[in-house]
């Protein structure tokens, strides 16, 4: 029972480095201020965000800057076992956290003082890799919403088989008990890591190994991201693109 | 209404004055709805899944069957299980648990509206055994708020209703008096019969008028609502043969839940009208959603991808 099977292909027929399609589109919402909806592979997330906007709660207002909030919500019927309550457990709450975090590093919050962004994340059906899958469904729709940012973040998770191979984008049914997985976000594809969480125990020398083959995986994950926010830049300006009729209805389909 | 969208003493007065002529602000006439969209068979992990738009209003309803083990048959309650979630991509006021009083509210109207042995015949056939069960959960997921949500929440549990599939299961006695469940080797399913699913229609008093499909500004400027769920009775269920009479009449429906919403008074007269306009208004949405869910295109749709659509 392994990840990867004797001729070197993954039980959904990928080779390691392969991450899966992602399928997006922006804007799905009118009454959200940015709002995005991501396939990658089966995972489907839907995510909206609202402001800059002021805070109710003056207590957690910030006189030099906004504050993130973020809330991960799984649909009862997202899971093949139905799930009974769609937050509130310890997993959302922590995911929650640790987008707060990576969106706090790439977004310039400073320019928002005493407001509030909140980035909502909805998934609508789970296969794997769901905290990469919702830190890139949140960059896309902060990016719709107009939110300044360093850089689109980008995320991708990585498991390591016991011989010390690397799958990057790892399925529900890859995301074995104990095997280890590594999430790691990027600013950009590039080398600063906003997020990085590890489940289950690694070996120290395979640690490099996964982490640069994450890394990777997010610089390929943020080449289709870049994409997908250039060409609904494209539409909403009114640019259309001849070369490739797929692009002109604003839906993407990318795949390494 | 939990919705917060504020308007101006003026706003009220103008969205109130051309409803009492009835013109709407969307230019639409009292008992028009808005452009519905209803797709089925959306989401893969379910056994029967519906979308529904009305306006901008966007629910997500998934039906999933579990198979579950009782004490005794005599005390189990077979009804359908309804859940209610209202998402914060609707309004960063649902953050947590803040849509919970609204999502209670549409789940008790929805339970009290499914509560009778009239409107699915087949739960029946959810018994399977003295200590086995079929347990049908109807969850629904509320993405985009503006307006009429428990209207969108009918049209939607029908339409997942209609796709939902369970299967065939093989039952045999074991030892001790009980039973084993297995799975036969064809993987056949069946269908539930959805001919009496009842459909609701929230009718609104804005001053003195009455309107259906309320808008979200409309509902800040409503005094009081009815939510009516009607199911239609049909002509060999009454023993009549009148063949030319049609399925779905509104003089020929039972209703199998009524409340009044949102405060306020109505005089008996007001309640009266009120329901017989949702009656009328009810049976065209019978029909449209019959010839909608007996579509035979609807493959071609993709209902799969139709967030990217």
């Amino acid at each position: 029972m392994s990840i990867i099977s004797e001729h070197g292909y993954r039980q959904d027929g990928r080779k390691p480095h392969q991450i899966r399609n992602l399928n997006y589109k922006l804007g799905v919402y009118s009454q959200a201020d940015g709002s995005a909806y991501l396939e990658q592979g089966n995972t489907k997330i839907l995510c909206a965000v609202y402001g800059p906007y002021e805070p109710k709660q003056r207590s957690r207002l910030l006189e030099d800057r906004c504050i993130i909030n973020c809330q991960y919500s799984m649909a009862t019927f997202s899971t093949n076992e139905r799930k009974e309550r769609p937050r509130g457990d310890r997993r959302s709450l922590e995911f929650a956290r640790l987008m707060e975090k990576a969106f706090e590093a790439a977004i310039l919050t400073e320019n928002y003082p005493r407001s509030q962004i909140d980035v909502f994340c909805e998934l609508l059906q789970a296969d794997g890799s769901h905290l990469a899958a919702c830190v890139n469904v949140g960059t896309l729709a902060l990016a719709d919403a107009g939110v300044p940012m360093r850089g689109l973040i980008a995320a991708a998770s990585c498991a390591c088989t016991p011989d010390g191979l690397a799958c990057v984008d790892v399925n529900s049914r890859e995301e074995m008990g104990i095997i280890p997985r590594l999430t790691v976000a990027t600013i950009s594809g590039q080398d600063a890591i906003v997020l990085a969480e590890l489940q289950n125990r690694l070996h120290k020398n395979h640690l490099i190994l996964i982490l640069e083959a994450a890394r990777k995986a997010t610089a390929h994950v943020h080449s289709c991201l870049e994409a997908a926010v250039l060409t609904h830049i494209k539409a909403a300006i009114g640019l259309s693109s001849t070369t490739d009729n797929d692009m002109e209805r604003d839906n993407i389909r990318f795949s390494d | 209404m939990k919705m917060e969208v504020r308007l101006s003493d003026a706003e009220k007065v103008f969205i109130i004055h051309g409803a009492q002529e009835g013109l709407r602000a969307d230019g639409r006439s009292p008992f028009d709805y808005r452009p519905i969209t209803i797709q089925t068979g959306v989401l893969a992990t379910t056994n029967g899944s519906a979308r529904v738009r009305i306006g901008s209003t966007d629910l997500l309803i998934g039906v999933k069957a579990e198979l579950i083990n009782m004490e005794s048959v005599a005390v189990y309650r077979n009804r359908l299980n309804f859940f209610v979630d209202c998402s914060a991509n609707a309004t960063p006021l649902f953050v947590g648990r803040g849509g919970e009083e609204f999502a209670d509210e549409l789940s008790a109207a929805l339970d009290a509206a499914y509560d009778n042995n009239y409107v699915l015949p087949d739960l029946k056939k959810l018994i399977l055994s003295p200590t086995h069960a079929w347990k049908l959960f109807v969850d629904i997921v509320l993405l985009q708020c503006d307006g009429n949500v428990i209207d969108a929440a009918g049209l939607g549990v029908k339409a997942a209703l209609k796709d939902t599939e369970i299967s065939e299961v093989i039952v045999r006695p074991a030892d001790e008096g009980k039973y084993t469940i297995d799975l036969p080797d064809d993987n056949t399913v069946w269908k539930l019969d959805i001919s009496r699913v009842p459909l609701f229609v929230s009718v609104n008093r804005l001053g003195t008028a009455k309107i259906v499909d309320n808008s979200l500004a409309e509902e800040a400027c409503t005094r009081t609502s009815v939510w009516i769920a009607v199911a239609p009775q049909f002509v060999s269920d009454t023993g009549h043969n009148k063949s030319s009479q049609s399925p779905v009449k509104h003089d020929n429906c039972i209703i199998t839940f009524m409340r009044q919403c949102d405060g306020g008074t109505l005089e008996i007269d007001s309640l009266e009208e009120m329901i017989n306009i949702g009656l009328k208004v009810v049976g065209q949405l019978h029909e449209a959603l019959d010839r909608r869910l007996i579509d035979e295109n609807w493959m071609a749709e993709k209902p799969l991808s139709t967030f990217l659509q």
